[in-house]
């Protein structure tokens, strides 16, 4: 019975670390290493699009050519050391991107500038009344009334 | 013979009144639809564009013709614009000015404006930019 009890247990326990083992989060290294190489990869997509662009007008484009093999070198090297760090922390890859992320300029710079344009916009309030109590106050009604 | 006479002189005393009567009426009409605008103006001019609008809205009630019926409608939009810059909307108050008719009014209200630093042209302009841009 005892013996029962025990082998449960132990398979209990293996499966709750093969359970763990699977979950197992990023470590916070390779997550900054995931975010350059997709940021990276990006890029790359981009000059891809740049280069279809400019050879749909006849060009050839070499400075174009250049900056996709730095980048696809650069992607390279990160997707070694992310690999390098997978099988030392056992953890998966998520997959390279292959399309072109629309990216929202304004929600992007929203966190960044969200203060600034707070205070702009409270500035703005004030020296609009002020402006608007001076404009009126000048203007001059004779002529629009003088019919 | 006398009573034709006296008849034909009473319809000439009864109609020439009657005239004078509705010219009366027409030219009191006239000057309160005035005095109405002579007080939104005064209103505006003191930034109070609650009563601007009360007065403004008499001055709707009395409009006759569409010379006054034009009168009403540019102080409506110089009044859109005044109230839209007062609450912080250039952009708003950039179109409202703009639609203003009365070519003196319009001009002396983006004059003054451009003297206080607001180019309405340049606002309305990004404004539409920006619409065809989001579009």
């Amino acid at each position: 019975m005892i013996r029962y009890h025990t082998l449960f247990a132990s398979c209990l326990l293996m499966l709750l670390g093969s359970l763990a083992a699977a979950v197992a989060p990023i470590p916070q290294q390779a997550q900054t290493l995931l975010r350059e190489r997709d940021h990276l990869q990006q890029q790359l997509l981009r000059a891809d699009q740049a280069a279809v662009d400019a050879m749909l007008h006849g060009e050839d484009p070499v400075e174009l050519y250049a900056d996709q093999t730095g980048l696809q070198e650069q992607v390279d090297i990160l997707q070694m050391r992310l690999e390098s760090l997978a099988m030392r922390f056992d953890f998966d890859i998520p997959s390279l991107s292959s399309s072109i992320e629309t990216v929202n300029l304004n929600a992007e710079l929203e966190p960044h500038i969200a203060i600034g344009r707070q205070r702009a916009n409270i500035a703005m309030e004030n020296r609009c009344q002020s402006a608007c109590d001076s404009i009126v106050r000048k203007m001059d009604f004779n002529t629009f009334l003088d019919f | 013979m006398l009573r034709t006479w006296i008849l034909s002189v009473a319809c000439s005393v009864s109609l020439l009144g009657g005239c004078v009567s509705v010219t009366h009426v027409q030219a009191g009409r006239h000057d309160q639809f005035r005095n109405a605008l002579v007080d939104s103006c005064r209103s505006i001019q003191a930034s109070d564009f609650h009563a601007a609008r009360d007065h403004l809205d008499d001055a709707q009630s009395l409009a006759r013709g569409p010379e006054q019926a034009a009168k009403v409608v540019d102080l409506g939009l110089m009044l859109d614009g005044a109230e839209s810059l007062h609450e912080g909307r250039p952009q708003e108050a950039a179109n409202s000015w703009l639609s203003i008719r009365d070519r003196s009014l319009k001009g002396q209200v983006i004059a003054l404006a451009d003297a206080q630093g607001i180019d309405i042209y340049a606002i309305s302009q990004a404004q539409n930019n920006r619409q065809e841009t989001s579009q």
